[in-house]
């Protein structure tokens, strides 16, 4: 029977590895929201630019979303590893792709570094765990999925548990931009808009917390997981939020708030707590729909009015009535008025926070946090709400804002009618899979006058108005601080991870000069000395040399003692000639011997080597014109080359090494049966390890690439 | 050099290795011989063939055709291991034919395999002498 899909899946035990989750669901549908936005975006924003980045721009684009979804799908870490460092490096294509400039180039290359590196401090987490998963009695196929390990009952007494924790705690921390890699996300704004609005809002860096999310059955109750993920999440916030006050680009600006939003999600899945789950939900659903659409705004006026920065665009007094509803509606929900969804996720947040263990310093940070994001949005709408009329024309790509005018408008109607839309019920079933089918989540504009909803009504009034008043008053400072503060802008690992870099960088150029000297000589001594000590070091611990108990004839023996004579002869001879000639009578009687050993393969190869490197060197010698006698000058060439002879030499005498005969037994037993070869030798190659010379071949290959690049006859160059 | 030495040896050794090269990689499977020895014994005819004739169209031919004959034959050979996949058996399982071809046997995939195998190496190792010496004119190494 014919199959054509065998299953690929479970020869590498990765079947049973996507499930379709109530929460997979919901972060799924985010990505296919948002990103069916992006492309209608793209087709005008792309628009002009060129055939070729327009091709690396959707296909990494779309390769990107098919990674998110299969991270979000996958509930089996490798796989998710896997999709993981996918998204890295799509972002990687995506933040380059104006790849002509210098600074863009850089800046993606160290959102690359970043991210891909924190992946595989994943990876070495993800290993780790499933190591104690097998330990626990899971097969190796089941230990990588974290349903399974989240069964587990005594997961977390294990000693290992607590490294694993901390290499999968830098890889959230890496990817999802918190302290102390928050630096690369503003960097990434390099790219373009569609790709910030997408990636580095919406989706990508929300990947390390959608791990988390997953992670929570397994790291119930581990302290140093939760404290550090409120501790790490609350800092980044706070910083984030300083920073993003002090922007006058006002991408550069929604990237701090983003990475502000980060920390502040951290927290929340930091907490592990009902309200505090809750919460996060709400607060990424909200979060995703208002950043996406202000990111696509600040395209627009990119691509209208030419401009980013805030105090530019103030000056032009821009009258663009669409294009202020739509800002109306996201900056509102980025204030948190009522009857939007970031008012919801506000009122959440200091539900959480009150209801937290440490509620003082949650309830500062979210203040703090929230307050800055209200300042930043009423400073983004100033940008379209001027006095006076301006009366030139400008050409307006009014396409531009028709996927922001929906996020916003789907938003508006969500957070209007939480009940009609089937907003709640939605949310309950999101919320079913880690809390249970009865969450009774009900969003809601008024909660009651009793404990903690008192205080968050005043808390929400306060943010309100405070952030209002400080719109006003930062505008002014603005221009003063953001100068301050763009040349102390490295206060996260930025400036040393710098440092690091240029200096390991540093380090290797010293160490490939000194290696790389250009003399073919010294490559051989390193490689063949490294070489003798590799396998002096190896073969220490075998002290027992014994006398080999090989009985030779006479015929052998004799050409044994003319093929030595050779090569004692080639040592003496001064002309290369000579050498060669020596060298190949050497060779040949060495084959001889492996004919009287009746070991024909072996010889047959043999022979046809030694015919083909004596063509070989007599004409590399005869189209060199080197001199016709050798100088040589060093005598160290003596020492090494005795070094050398006797470590080769000594493996004969190893007596009591183990060699397994089994392979070679089963090799013996079933040439004929299996494969249907006498020659065992020859069934090895093309059948039993037809995988080794498949490879061996491919290398022989490459190995004439390299022969080609070096020596084929460049044209000339005056 | 003498190339006289070279062009009558190449008479007599020149058919005599083309035909010991094929038959060499044709009873490989049971006899000593294979793909590896087959094809060092074409690329020493072949080589043999350029320095007796100093047939430069030869020499320009193999330069001009070698990344596609390289490439060809490491396709194929990743065909044949892959085809074991479409009948749902591991990746270079040998496929045999179930009746015996007069005068070659049992034809099988691992005969295709191998027969690639023979190419590269004969092309390749050409290939390499063809670049460390020069034969359309001056040296290389001036």
């Amino acid at each position: 029977m014919i199959k054509l899909f065998p299953n690929w899946a479970k020869l590498m035990g990765m079947d049973n590895s996507i499930h379709i989750l109530p929460s997979n669901l919901f972060f799924a549908s985010l990505v296919f929201f948002i990103g069916c936005g992006v492309y209608l975006y793209s087709f005008t924003y792309m628009k002009s630019k060129d055939i070729h980045s327009k091709w690396t721009f959707y296909l990494s684009l779309s390769f990107f979303t098919l990674a998110m979804l299969g991270l979000i799908f996958s509930e089996h870490l490798l796989l998710l590893f896997l999709f993981w460092e996918m998204t890295s490096v799509c972002s990687f294509f995506l933040i380059g792709l104006n790849n002509t400039k210098d600074q863009v180039r850089k800046k993606a290359k160290w959102a690359l570094y970043t991210t891909v590196g924190g992946g595989l401090f994943l990876l070495a987490g993800v290993l780790i765990l499933a190591q104690i998963g097998i330990e626990n009695g899971l097969s190796s196929q089941l230990a990588f999925s974290i349903i399974e390990l989240g069964g587990i009952n005594g997961l977390g007494q294990h000693e290992l548990f607590k490294t694993a924790l901390i290499c999968i705690l830098v890889g959230v921390a890496s990817k999802s931009a918190l302290l102390p890699f928050s630096f690369w996300l503003p960097l990434a704004m390099a790219g373009p808009t569609p790709v910030s609005s997408f990636l580095h809002s919406a989706t990508m860096v929300k990947a390390g917390l959608i791990l988390s999310y997953k992670l929570l059955p397994i790291v119930e109750g581990q302290f140093i997981w939760t404290q550090s993920l409120v501790l790490i999440g609350s800092a980044t916030a706070l910083l984030a939020a300083l920073q993003c006050l002090c922007q006058r680009n006002l991408k550069t600006m929604l990237a701090y708030s983003t990475t502000c939003v980060l920390g502040l999600l951290a927290v929340l899945l930091g907490l592990n707590q009902l309200s505090s789950i809750t919460t996060f939900i709400v607060f990424v659903l909200s979060h995703a729909l208002y950043k996406a659409t202000l990111f696509q705004l600040v395209g627009y006026l990119d691509s209208t009015y030419k401009s980013m920065d805030f105090f530019e665009l103030k000056k032009m007094k821009i009258r663009d009535p669409f294009a202020l509803v739509i800002a109306m509606l996201a900056c509102l929900s980025m204030i948190g008025l009522p009857l939007t969804l970031g008012f919801y996720a506000k009122e959440y947040l200091y539900i959480a926070s009150l209801k937290s263990g440490y509620p003082l310093m949650l309830t500062i940070v979210f203040f703090i946090s929230n307050l800055a994001m209200g300042i930043q949005a009423m400073t983004f709408l100033r940008v379209f709400w001027s006095e006076k009329t301006r009366v030139k024309k400008i050409k307006k790509n009014s396409f531009l804002l028709l996927s922001p005018f929906i996020y916003s408008l789907v938003a508006f109607v969500l957070a209007c009618f939480p009940n009609a839309t089937q907003l709640n019920t939605y949310l309950n079933y999101v919320l079913s899979d880690h809390l249970g089918l009865s969450v009774g989540l009900k969003l809601k504009l008024w909660h009651g006058f009793e404990y903690p909803y008192n205080l968050v009504f005043i808390l929400s009034i306060l943010t309100i108005v405070l952030s209002i008043i400080g719109s006003f008053y930062c505008s002014h400072k603005l221009e003063r601080t953001s100068k301050w503060l763009n040349e102390k802008n490295d206060l996260s690992l930025w400036g040393p991870c710098q440092k690091i870099l240029k200096g390991m960088l540093n380090a290797f150029e010293i160490l490939t000069n000194k290696l790389v000297n250009g003399n073919l000589r010294s490559y051989l001594i390193y490689t063949l000395l490294g070489y003798c000590f590799l396998v002096t070091f190896g073969f220490s611990g075998v002290a027992m040399f014994k006398w080999p108990d090989v009985e030779l004839r006479t015929l052998e023996l004799l050409t044994l003692i003319i093929s030595m004579t050779g090569l004692i002869a080639a040592t003496l001879t001064k002309i290369h000639y000579h050498i060669l000639i020596n060298l190949a009578l050497s060779g040949f009687f060495l084959v001889a011997f492996f004919v009287l050993h009746s070991s024909v393969d072996v010889s047959m190869t043999q022979l046809m080597i030694e015919s083909l490197s004596l063509f070989f060197i007599f004409f590399l010698i005869k189209a060199s014109k080197i001199k016709e006698t050798l100088e040589v000058k060093e005598s160290g060439n003596i020492i090494i080359a005795i070094f050398l002879g006797l470590v080769v030499a000594s493996f004969s005498f190893l007596p009591t090494f183990p060699f397994d005969l089994t392979a070679s037994e089963f090799f013996l037993a079933n040439s004929k049966e299996l494969a249907k070869g006498d020659n065992v030798v020859n069934v090895i190659l093309v059948d039993f390890r037809a995988l080794d010379t498949f490879g061996e071949v491919i290398v022989v290959a490459i190995a004439i690439i390299g022969v080609m690049t070096v020596l084929t006859k460049r044209k000339k160059v005056k | 050099m003498n190339e006289i030495l070279i062009k009558a040896s190449f008479r007599i050794l020149g058919p005599l290795l083309l035909i010991s090269s094929v038959y060499l990689f044709l009873r490989g499977h049971n006899l000593p011989g294979g793909g590896f020895i087959g094809g060092l014994c074409l690329s020493l005819a072949s080589i043999l063939y350029i320095l007796a004739t100093k047939n430069s169209e030869a020499d320009s031919w193999l330069r001009k055709y070698f990344p596609l004959i390289i490439s060809l034959c490491l396709l194929g050979l990743g065909v044949v291991a892959l085809l074991p996949i479409i009948i749902d058996r591991p990746f270079l399982t040998g496929l045999w034919s179930s009746f015996p071809i007069p005068i070659a046997g049992k034809f099988s995939s691992v005969l295709i395999f191998d027969f690639f195998i023979y190419i590269i190496v004969a092309v390749c190792t050409t290939r390499a002498y063809l670049d460390f010496t020069d034969f359309s004119g001056k040296g290389r190494f001036e």
